[in-house]
């Protein structure tokens, strides 16, 4: 064709176009483009739009043709009408590639279809038309053989429809639609016919008097727009099965009409059939979480109003109640003038994703929460020994910051922190057995210089059963550990102090404490008011330990003070509440006392007090055991000296009792036997005394009557003596008491005048005062030593040696005893040398 | 028997002193009684060297350690034969390296004591075992 009118062109008032495949024109010429207004030369180039823009049926043949067909049009330039031919182009291998247009200037008459025109017309179009008469013979027949079927116009004409469609049988669509023409209705039918579908428009033909005559038809062959519905609709059916399965929905909103429509996966997602969705924006929004509506609301105004694509995740309620996560992702469509027509998307129920990242960042939000709250510091790494994470606690362990730690990898913070243990050696190599053995666990206990311990484990960190890392834990035990070892020293420090050997066990136990607390301790003892310095032991000979109490300690309070820079510790002892000691303590150079040690000490404190009356109850018990041994032994002496001269004085009498020693003899066993009753009613007295079972008759006594029949007694042992006695007494002194106890008080007083009187004067006084009457006696001999005047009124003690004196030692305590006991009061007076004064004061009225 | 040959009884216990020495007395020894030790001295002083001391233990004044180490300090007196007389088991050893040549556990029967009085100064009474 181009050929032709390229021919045509150069004789003819015509025109050629060759126009390429994206609408600009390759090349224009001819005389006919004045007739259009433009020059060879100035379209070339150009879109043929732009060019021929005044002519739309132009434009619109032209566009036809680069869509594949081919066009025949009369158009009217400048009143000049031009037939227009617009065919697609073809290369050599037969594909489409742009288009070609020919006009070239006609008759008027010619622009009137001919039915030669029509029929070519019918021919290029796939329609056909045909007429009928009531027998359905056909009259008249146009259109290509593809769409009348294999028979020519010529045969068909005269045929009938039953031949054309091959079947007579009334019940065919076709014939029945013929019947119900020919009764005068319109008939619009498919018909499917050796294999194509032809669309069929049937229309009663009538006469000029309205008669039906027969019946017009016209047919267009829709075959392939059949063919690709089935196509679009099987793509269809197909991405709604992909929908179902990949839980994605679509939509789209006209938002000028406010129709939402859905696919059958996002019903399905809702929880909703087909048709109970009311297909708007409100009904839309119903169906979202009210919690979530404002949000959805707000994203989709936002997208409305700038007209950009948007995706967000809201939740629905479906109407069984369920709650379902969606995340919807959605674009905005507009027209040429930037309004909104519609809006689509699609939208993805992610719920079980949804449930899923939920559980995950449960668990991930746990084991953050489970990191910081442990009281462990955590670090983990990688096999590589890179750092992957680590929790507060360990940094605060550590004395490190978030900095220390950026790109550091373990090795250079065990490097970084082990300087600081005691036996980061150890350690050091505990950690590199641990990269060497990627699958062992270990344990280790790290020693600070400044006096802290840490555990340390270490395990493997699986997934599934590869190893990918190793999980550090540190446990600041330091607390522990000083409680662990405060025990240990504490159990160490009662053993040592368990021995009654009282300053030896100190300096043991002072040994210990010394490893223990620190550098220095200083034991202080005090005795009568005297602090006197036990002992000081120093790790370093420079140090020393003031001997002055801090106040705390002075007022029994136990202390941690600074002396310069040196931290101190006194426990103060006490025994009964009264301060007995100290034990005060220095610490190493770096370290502090603290609660921990101030408790330890203290405690060790109490076990040294208890140490320390245990040996002074150890010591009065062993002088109290001496003491009954020596009141046996003297005891024995006092029994054995009257038994000897009873003994001796029965074998003289017994052997010549007519000599003439025999009276002297038996005054002898008479004052010895009586002297042995004595001793065993004193011995009596001090067995009731201590048990308690000491026993008076009180009656009116007269106390100088008593003393007098006292002196009588005792006559010869005075004049043995050589000493005066001289009593100054009223006439009487009548009291209720017990007069054996009387007598036995002033019997024992008078006696020990004589005893120890050294002959020299004794004298007697007895008088009432108020409402006692005193006994007092005298003497000017030997005396009694200060400290002795406090025990001589205990069981078994004696102011003078016993070497010396006679006696059980027991005089003295039975008169306070007995005088107690009567409700009085016995005290002494005495100087060495001097003499002694002791006087008894007895209450006249009978004691309660 | 001649004027050294005496025996001193020291006790703090009158019936003591008196009785043995009645006894002895009886049994033809001459005696001396002294009540603690410094009396004993004074007796030595006055009367010279005894044959025997019959000496208590617990005494006022000076014991009877003491009075031992009196007159074991003396020259003269050194080798005076001294036997204890106690009640009490633990002096008499508390003196035993005090160089005492006997003692004699009170309570005692008279045979006993002039058993040894005789070992130390013999028989008083025709060679025979004095009595009481």
């Amino acid at each position: 064709m181009e050929g032709r009118a390229d021919a045509a062109v150069g004789r003819t008032q015509s025109l050629l176009v060759l126009i390429t495949a994206d609408g600009q024109v390759e090349r224009a010429e001819g005389a006919a483009l004045r007739d259009f207004g433009l020059r060879k030369g100035d379209v070339d180039g150009r879109s043929f739009a732009a060019a021929w823009g005044k002519w739309p049926l132009l434009c619109g043949a032209v566009a036809n043709a680069l869509h594949g067909k081919l066009c025949h049009e009369f158009i009217s330039v400048a009143g000049q009408p031009f037939r227009i031919e617009c065919a697609p182009r073809t290369t050599a291998e037969g594909e489409r590639g742009g288009a070609l247009l020919f006009a070239r200037a006609a008759d008027r008459s010619e622009s009137r279809l001919s039915e030669k025109g029509l029929e070519r017309l019918v021919r290029n179009i796939p329609c056909a038309v045909w007429t009928t008469d009531r027998s359905l013979r056909i009259t008249d027949a146009m259109g290509g053989p593809r769409h009348l079927g294999p028979v020519e116009r010529q045969r068909v004409i005269g045929s009938t429809v039953q031949d054309f469609i091959a079947s007579s049988d009334p019940a065919d669509p076709m014939l029945r639609a013929y019947a119900e023409v020919l009764e005068g209705s319109s008939r619009t039918l498919l018909y499917r016919l050796d294999g194509a579908v032809y669309q069929v428009r049937l229309e009663p033909m009538r006469d000029d008097d309205g008669t039906i005559v027969g019946c017009a038809g016209a047919s267009l062959d829709i075959s392939a727009l059949v063919a690709s519905e089935q196509e679009r609709m099987r793509s269809e059916t197909r991405l709604e099965a992909a929908q179902e399965v990949a839980h994605v929905g679509t939509w789209e909103w006209d938002v000028a009409t406010n129709q939402v429509r859905w696919s059958n996966e996002l019903h399905h997602i809702y929880g909703i059939d087909k048709g109970q969705f009311d297909g708007t924006y409100e009904a839309f929004i119903d169906r979202v979480l009210p919690d979530d509506r404002e949000y959805a609301r707000s994203v989709i105004f936002d997208a409305y109003r700038k007209a950009q694509p948007f995706h967000y995740d809201h939740r629905i309620m479906r109407p069984d109640g369920s709650i379902r996560m969606l995340h919807t992702a959605g674009d905005v469509l507009v027209d040429a003038h930037g309004k909104v027509l519609r809006m689509a998307g699609a939208c993805f129920d992610m719920t079980e994703l949804w449930n899923t990242t939920r559980a995950l960042e449960q668990s991930v939000s746990l084991l953050g929460a489970t990191l910081e709250s442990t009281a462990d510091g955590i670090l983990v790494t990688d096999r590589a020994g890179k750092v992957i994470a680590y929790n507060e606690r360990l940094l605060e362990l550590w004395g490190l910051t978030r900095e220390n730690m950026k790109g550091r990898s373990f090795q250079a913070l065990v490097d970084l922190t082990h300087p600081l243990l005691e036996n980061g050696e150890a350690c050091l190599r505990s950690v590199r057995d641990m990269e060497a053995r990627p699958e062992a666990q270990s344990f280790d206990s790290l020693r600070f210089r400044d006096g802290r311990f840490f555990e340390r484990y270490s395990r493997p960190q699986r997934i599934d059963d590869e190893i990918v890392g190793r999980v550090w834990s540190y446990r600041d035990v330091t607390e522990r550990e000083r409680l662990l070892r405060g025990a240990m020293f504490l159990a160490d420090a009662s053993r040592l102090l368990a021995s009654l050997d009282i300053e030896p066990a100190l300096e043991a136990m002072a040994r210990v404490a010394l490893s223990y607390f620190g550098d220095a301790i200083a034991i202080d003892l005090i005795a009568d008011g005297n602090l006197r310095r036990l002992l000081v032991l120093s790790c370093d000979r420079a140090r020393t330990i003031s001997t002055e109490l801090p106040p705390a300690a002075r007022a029994g309070q136990p202390a941690i003070y600074s002396v310069g820079t040196t931290s101190h510790m006194t426990i103060p002892l006490r025994s009964c509440g009264e301060l007995v000691g100290a034990l005060t303590f220095a610490a190493r150079n770096e370290q502090c006392f603290g609660d921990t040690d101030l408790a330890t000490a203290t405690a060790l404190g109490r076990r040294v007090e208890l140490a320390l009356e245990n040996a002074r109850l150890y010591v009065n018990t062993r002088e109290a055991l001496a003491a009954r041994d020596e009141f046996l032994s003297v005891a024995a002496h006092e029994i054995r000296g009257p038994l000897t001269s009873l003994r001796l004085a029965v074998e003289g009498l017994t052997h010549d009792p007519s000599a003439a020693t025999s009276p002297r003899m038996l005054g002898i066993v008479d004052r010895e036997g009586r002297r042995i009753a004595e001793l065993a009613d004193e011995l009596l007295d001090v067995a009731r005394i201590r048990g308690g079972h000491l026993r008076f008759v009180f009656a009116p006594v007269d106390l100088v009557e008593v003393t007098h029949g006292v002196l009588a007694r005792l006559t010869p042992e005075l004049s043995r003596s050589g000493s005066s006695m001289s009593i100054h007494a009223p006439p009487k002194v009548i009291g209720t008491w017990d007069r054996s106890r009387v007598d036995q008080v002033a019997s024992n007083l008078i006696s020990n005048a004589i005893k120890f009187g050294l002959g020299r004067p004794i004298e007697i006084d007895i008088a009432v005062e108020g409402a006692a009457a005193t006994l007092s006696v005298r003497d000017h001999g030997i005396g009694i030593a200060p400290d002795a005047q406090r025990r001589i009124f205990a069981p078994f003690e004696r102011a003078v040696s016993a070497r010396h004196y006679g006696g059980l030692g027991l005089g003295l305590y039975i008169v306070q005893t007995i005088v107690a006991g009567l409700g009085g009061a016995v005290e002494v007076k005495s100087e060495p040398g001097a003499g002694s004064t002791f006087v008894v004061r007895l209450p006249i009225a009978r004691a309660s | 028997m001649s004027e050294s040959q005496w025996i001193l009884i020291v006790d703090d216990d009158e019936d003591i002193r008196d009785v043995i020495s009645m006894l002895l007395a009886r049994s033809g020894y001459d005696t001396e009684v002294a009540e603690d030790g410094i009396v004993a001295l004074h007796k030595i002083r006055a009367r010279g060297r005894p044959a025997l001391v019959l000496l208590d233990l617990r005494m006022p004044n000076m014991s009877g350690s003491e009075f031992i180490d009196a007159i074991r300090k003396d020259a003269l007196l050194r080798t005076v034969p001294i036997v204890v007389l106690s009640g009490d088991a633990v002096a008499i050893q508390s003196v035993e390296g005090l160089g005492v040549h006997g003692y004699i556990g009170k309570p005692f029967d008279y045979p006993d004591l002039l058993q040894l009085v005789h070992r130390f100064v013999g028989s008083r009474v025709n060679g025979n075992t004095p009595r009481p």
